[in-house]
C-alpha cells in the first residue's frame, strides 16, 4: 500500500498543517488546491489515500464530488475521506453514494484525522 | 184686449226673462219630451257636447252618438240614464255621473240633476228637465290625488321595508360599523359595534364618541374621525387593544341623500392578519438570516481548521515541551469553543424540515426532563411534571419538541435559586394542548418581554442567544405558539401551546 | 509579430492560481533532448527536441502532470503556445539546429486554425527555418474531430515542416491515426522498448513498426532507451532513430551551447553523462497507470 497521501483543499493553512502533522509520522504528502492539479496528480501518481474538501471555490461549488468520482474512476485503488466545512445534507449522500470511506466535517484534530488515514492505509500509527 | 194683451206680454216677458235665465246659466240645461226628444238645450249645454244647437235638438237620449260612459269606462245603461228614470218615475234624480265622448275626441264627466215636469194632476211627467255641470277637471283632480295617495302609500311601504332590511344587514355584520355626524355624533351602530363599546343603542344613539369610552380603539377612531372632517378624505388607522386585537380602523366621508355629510367608520379585526404577517417576517428574515449565517459558518470554518490543525500539529511536534503546554491548552479551548459556535450557527441557518409522528404529550415530557436532570441536579433545581391526565396525542416532530421543552427547562434551570423547584405542566386546551415551563427566578425584565425571542438577544454571558429563537420558529413550524410572561407570583413562565396536528391553524370567528 | 495576439493567455485555460504560475515569466522551463541517428557505425544528433515542464517546485513541475493539468483545464492551445515561443527562445544560439521538435496538442491543431501561420511567424522570428521544424503530435486522446486538424497539418507540411506522431503503439496513435496524419516519424512508444531485450512480443511489435514506416516513406523513433541491450534489440530491428536517457539525457540551451565542440556535436556522439545538469523528469520512469 502506498503511503503517499494526496490532501486537497483550498486552504493553504490546512494542507500546511497536514504536511507538518503528517510528514513526520513517515507519509509523503501532496497537496493541492484547484480540482485540475488533483486531478492531474492522481493520473499520473499512485496515491494510497486521497484527504479532500468538497468545496474548492467558495462556498456553492462542489468540485469535491467531481475529484470523488475521477478518483473512483482513475485510481480505484485510493481510498478517499472527505473533510469538509459545510456540505449540505444533499451533497453528503451524494457523497456518500459515490463510495468514499469518510466523511467528516471541519473542524476535526490532526491526531484523529492521523489515526483514521493508518487504519484506511492498514498500516500501524 | 187690452186684458189679452198684458196677460200676452206679460207672458212673453216671463219666457224672454227664463230664456235669458237659462242661456247665461254656466250649467247644460237639457229638456227631454217624454219620447226622449231633446227640445230644448241652453248653449253651455253645446259647450259641453261639444256639439251645435241643431245636432242636440232632435237627438234622443237612447242616440247611440252621446257614447255614454259611466265611472270605470263601461258603457252606460240607458235605463239608469237620469232623464229615463224620472219621465218613467217621475222621481228627480241627483248628481248622477256620466261620462261622455265628444266628436272631437275628449271625455267629458258630467254631474246629472233630473227633474220632472208635471202638469197639474199628471203623475207621469211630460218633459224631464236635465240640468249638469261639467266635472271633468274635478274628476281628474280628484283622480290625480287618488293616484299621488296610492304611490305615496307604496313609497311608504318600500321604505318601511328598505329600513329594515338595511337596519338587520346593518346588525349582521361582523365588523362594527357607526354611522357619525360631522362633529363625532353618533347616528347609527350597528350590533357588533355596540357589543365593542359594550353599549346598548339608546345609549349611544346621538351622543358623541366619547360616550363609547377611553378604552383603545375608540380614542383612535375618534382622532381619526376628526381627521377626515376636517380633510373630507378618506383615510385608515390601526389601533391595538391592550393585550387583545388589533383594529384596522377606516372612515369615509359621505353625502347624504339631502346633501349632509356624514362619516362612515368600518373597523377590521386584523389581529390574525398581523399575527400571521409577523410570523411571516420573521420566517423571511430566518430564510435570509440562514443563508447569511451558512455562508458565514463556511467561510469561518476553514480557517478555524487551518488554525486547529495548525496547533495540533504543533503541539504533536512539541509535546515534548512542558513550557509550552498551558499555551496550547488555552488556544485550544479557544478554537474549541469557537467551532461549538460555527456549529450552532449552522444549525440554526438550517432550514427546518418536520418529521411528524404520533406522540404522547407526557412521554416527551419526561424525555426533556430526563436529559436535563443531570443539569438539574448540578444546579440543586428539582423538576416537577404534572402533566393533567388523559391528554390527546399530538402529532409532532418529537427530537425537535423535545429539544424545544429541554431548552425552556434548562433556562429554566439556569435562573432558578438552588433548592427552588421547576413544575413542567400539560393541559389540554380545546384543539390544542398547553405545555407551560414555570420557575421561580427572577422572572423578565419589562422591557425584555416583546425581544426574548429575537435571535442573538441574550443576557448572559457566554450565551448565543439563538436558544429561544429556534424554539420559537420550531413551535411556529408546528402551527403553535409560544407566550413568555412573568408569574404573579414571582419567577417566569413559557407556554407553549401545539395543535393536534403540526401546520392546523385553528379557526378563529369574525375574521 | 505574432499574428496570434499574445501568447499569454485566451484559448482555454480557465485561470487560477497554477495558471497564473504558468503564464508568469519563467512559469515554463524548456530542455532539449536530442533524437539520434545512427549512420555509418556512428551516431549523430537527427533533431533536438524541446521539452517543457511547470513552474518550479509546483505539482506541475513535472510534465505528465503539466500536461494532464493543461488538458483538464482545457487550456492546449494556451499552453502550446507559450511553449512554443519559449522553446523557440531557447533554441537561439544553438548552433544549425538540424531538427527541432515542438509538441503540439492535437487539440490545439483542432481548435486553432490559425496556428501554422503563426508557427511559421515564430519560426521566422527565432530564425528557425521551417524545414527544420518537426511538429510532433501529442495527446490525441479525444475528442477530436479531425477536419480541421488534418488540414493543419496539410498546411504544415506546406510549411515545409515535418510531422512527427507522438506514443505510436498506444490508444489513438493507430493505424487510422498513421494514416490520417501520414507523419514524417512514428515515435514508438517507450513500452515497446523497455524490456524489449527478453520479450520476443515487444520485439516483434518493434519489427512491425519499422517495417510499416519504411513502407509509409517515414522513419520510426524509439523513445525511452534505457538499457543498453534494449538499445541492441532497437538497432536489430531496422530502427535508425532513437532517443531516451542512455544516450542522453534532457539539458538546458545553456549547456548545449556553452560546449565548444558543438559544431561537431552534430558528427559526434555526446560524451557521457552529458545533460546531467537537469533533475530527472519522473514522468520520463514511472509506470503511467493505464489510459482509459
Amino acid at each position: 500500500m502506498s503511503l503517499r497521501i494526496l490532501v486537497v483543499d483550498d486552504e493553504e493553512t490546512i494542507l500546511f498543517a497536514f504536511r507538518e502533522h503528517f510528514e513526520p509520522l513517515g507519509y509523503e504528502i501532496d497537496c493541492a488546491q484547484e480540482l485540475e492539479e488533483a486531478e492531474a496528480l492522481l493520473s499520473h501518481v499512485r496515491y494510497g489515500l486521497l484527504i479532500a474538501d468538497l468545496r474548492l471555490t467558495g462556498s456553492q461549488s462542489s468540485e469535491g464530488l467531481e475529484l470523488i468520482r475521477y478518483a473512483r474512476e482513475r485510481s480505484p485503488w485510493t481510498r478517499i475521506v472527505v473533510l469538509t466545512g459545510s456540505g449540505s445534507e444533499a451533497m453528503k449522500s451524494e457523497a456518500m453514494d459515490r463510495g468514499v470511506d469518510a466523511f467528516l466535517e471541519k473542524p476535526r484534530p490532526l491526531g484523529e484525522l492521523a489515526a483514521l488515514a493508518a487504519n484506511l492505509l492498514e498500516r500501524t500509527a | 184686449m187690452h186684458f189679452r194683451d198684458t196677460a200676452e206680454s206679460a207672458l212673453e216677458d216671463s219666457e224672454e226673462r227664463y230664456r235669458a235665465v237659462v242661456a247665461a246659466l254656466e250649467e247644460g240645461i237639457v229638456i227631454h219630451e217624454a219620447d226622449g226628444t231633446v227640445v230644448s238645450c241652453n248653449a253651455s249645454a253645446c259647450r259641453i257636447f261639444g256639439l251645435t244647437e241643431e245636432e242636440v235638438l232632435g237627438r234622443t237620449w237612447l242616440d247611440p252618438r252621446w257614447c255614454l260612459v259611466r265611472e270605470g269606462g263601461a258603457p252606460f245603461p240607458l235605463e239608469e240614464h237620469p232623464a229615463t228614470v224620472t219621465l218613467r218615475t217621475g222621481e228627480p234624480r241627483s248628481q248622477v255621473v256620466l261620462g261622455l265622448d265628444r266628436p272631437d275626441g275628449g271625455r267629458r264627466w258630467i254631474s246629472i240633476n233630473s227633474r220632472p215636469l208635471l202638469r197639474p194632476g199628471d203623475t207621469t211627467p211630460y218633459a224631464a228637465v236635465l240640468s249638469f255641470s261639467d266635472i271633468t277637471s274635478r274628476r281628474e283632480a280628484e283622480e290625480e290625488r287618488g293616484r299621488i295617495e296610492e304611490r305615496q302609500d307604496k313609497l311608504q311601504q318600500l321604505i318601511s321595508r328598505s329600513a329594515l332590511e338595511w337596519r338587520l344587514t346593518f346588525d349582521a355584520l361582523g365588523s362594527p360599523l357607526l354611522l357619525l355626524e360631522l362633529d363625532g355624533r353618533i347616528i347609527r351602530l350597528n350590533e357588533a359595534a355596540r357589543a365593542l363599546a359594550g353599549v346598548r343603542f339608546e345609549d349611544a344613539v346621538h351622543q358623541p364618541l366619547a360616550a363609547l369610552g377611553a378604552e383603545p380603539p375608540w380614542p383612535a377612531v375618534q382622532a381619526l374621525a376628526e381627521r377626515v372632517a376636517a380633510n373630507a378624505e378618506s383615510a385608515t388607522a390601526q389601533a391595538h387593544e391592550r393585550q387583545g386585537r388589533t383594529w384596522d380602523i377606516s372612515v369615509n366621508p359621505v353625502a347624504g341623500p339631502g346633501g349632509e355629510r356624514w362619516l362612515v367608520v368600518v373597523l377590521l379585526d386584523i389581529t390574525d392578519v398581523v399575527k400571521l404577517q409577523e410570523s411571516l417576517r420573521r420566517s423571511e428574515t430566518m430564510s435570509a438570516m440562514g443563508a447569511l449565517v451558512a455562508g458565514v459558518a463556511h467561510e469561518v470554518r476553514n480557517p478555524l481548521f487551518g488554525i486547529s490543525a495548525t496547533l495540533d500539529a504543533f503541539e504533536s511536534r512539541f509535546k515534548n515541551r512542558s513550557e509550552y503546554r498551558r499555551y496550547f491548552d488555552v488556544l485550544k479551548e479557544r478554537v474549541h469553543r469557537l467551532s461549538i459556535l460555527m456549529q450552532q450557527l449552522l444549525d440554526y441557518g438550517k432550514p427546518l424540515r418536520l418529521e411528524p409522528s404520533a406522540e404522547s404529550p407526557e412521554e416527551v415530557m419526561r424525555a426533556a426532563a430526563a436529559a436535563c436532570a443531570p443539569i438539574a441536579a448540578g444546579a440543586r433545581v428539582e423538576i416537577v411534571e404534572e402533566p393533567v391526565t388523559d391528554l390527546p396525542s399530538l402529532e409532532m416532530d418529537r427530537n425537535r419538541v423535545v429539544q424545544v421543552f429541554q431548552n425552556l427547562l434548562e433556562n429554566a434551570i439556569q435562573h432558578s435559586p438552588p433548592g427552588s423547584r421547576v413544575t413542567f405542566r400539560a393541559e389540554g386546551a380545546g384543539e390544542r394542548v398547553r405545555f407551560a415551563v414555570e420557575d421561580s427566578g427572577t422572572g423578565f425584565r419589562a422591557e425584555d418581554l416583546d425581544r426574548i425571542f429575537e435571535p442573538f438577544f441574550t443576557r448572559r454571558r457566554g450565551g448565543t442567544g439563538l436558544g429561544l429563537s429556534i424554539v420559537q420558529r420550531i413551535v411556529e413550524q408546528h402551527g403553535g405558539e409560544v407566550t413568555a410572561a412573568n408569574r404573579p407570583a414571582g419567577g417566569a413562565v413559557m407556554s407553549v401551546l401545539l395543535p393536534l396536528r403540526p401546520g392546523q391553524v385553528p379557526s378563529r370567528p369574525g375574521f | 509579430m505574432s499574428s496570434l495576439g499574445s501568447t499569454t493567455g485566451g484559448g482555454g485555460g480557465g485561470g487560477g492560481r497554477l495558471w497564473d504560475l504558468i503564464l508568469a515569466p519563467e512559469g515554463l522551463t524548456t530542455s532539449f533532448q536530442p533524437i539520434f541517428e545512427r549512420k555509418d557505425g556512428q551516431l549523430t544528433v537527427f533533431a533536438l527536441e524541446a521539452l517543457n515542464r511547470g513552474p518550479r517546485g509546483t505539482n506541475i513541475e513535472r510534465s505528465d502532470v503539466l500536461f494532464e493539468y493543461v488538458r483538464r483545464k482545457r487550456g492546449e492551445v494556451a499552453i502550446d503556445r507559450l511553449a512554443i515561443a519559449a522553446s523557440l527562445r531557447e533554441a537561439r544560439g544553438l548552433p544549425e539546429v538540424p531538427g527541432l521538435s515542438l509538441n503540439i496538442h492535437a487539440a490545439t491543431l483542432e481548435r486553432e486554425p490559425r496556428l501554422p501561420a503563426w508557427l511559421a511567424e515564430m519560426a521566422a522570428e527565432y530564425e528557425v527555418p521551417c524545414k527544420r521544424i518537426i511538429v510532433e503530435i501529442v495527446e490525441h486522446a479525444p475528442p477530436w474531430s479531425g477536419r480541421q486538424f488534418l488540414e493543419s497539418l496539410d498546411r504544415l507540411r506546406t510549411l515545409g515542416m515535418r510531422i512527427a506522431l507522438d506514443d505510436v503503439g498506444l490508444g489513438q496513435s493507430n493505424f487510422r491515426m498513421i494514416l490520417d496524419c501520414r507523419p514524417d516519424l512514428l515515435k514508438i512508444d517507450r513500452h515497446f522498448v523497455s524490456g524489449a531485450h527478453a520479450d520476443e512480443n515487444r520485439r516483434a511489435v518493434l519489427e512491425s513498426i519499422a517495417d510499416l514506416a519504411v513502407r509509409l516513406g517515414a522513419k520510426a523513433v524509439a523513445e525511452g532507451i534505457e538499457d543498453e541491450r534494449d538499445l541492441e534489440v532497437v538497432l536489430a530491428s531496422g530502427i535508425g532513430l532513437l532517443q531516451g536517457f542512455l544516450l542522453c539525457r534532457p539539458c538546458s540551451s545553456k549547456r548545449l551551447r556553452k560546449l565548444d565542440f558543438m559544431k561537431r556535436l552534430w558528427s559526434e556522439p555526446l560524451p557521457e553523462g552529458y545533460g546531467d545538469d537537469l533533475p530527472d523528469d519522473p514522468s520520463a520512469t514511472q509506470e503511467v497507470p493505464a489510459p482509459r
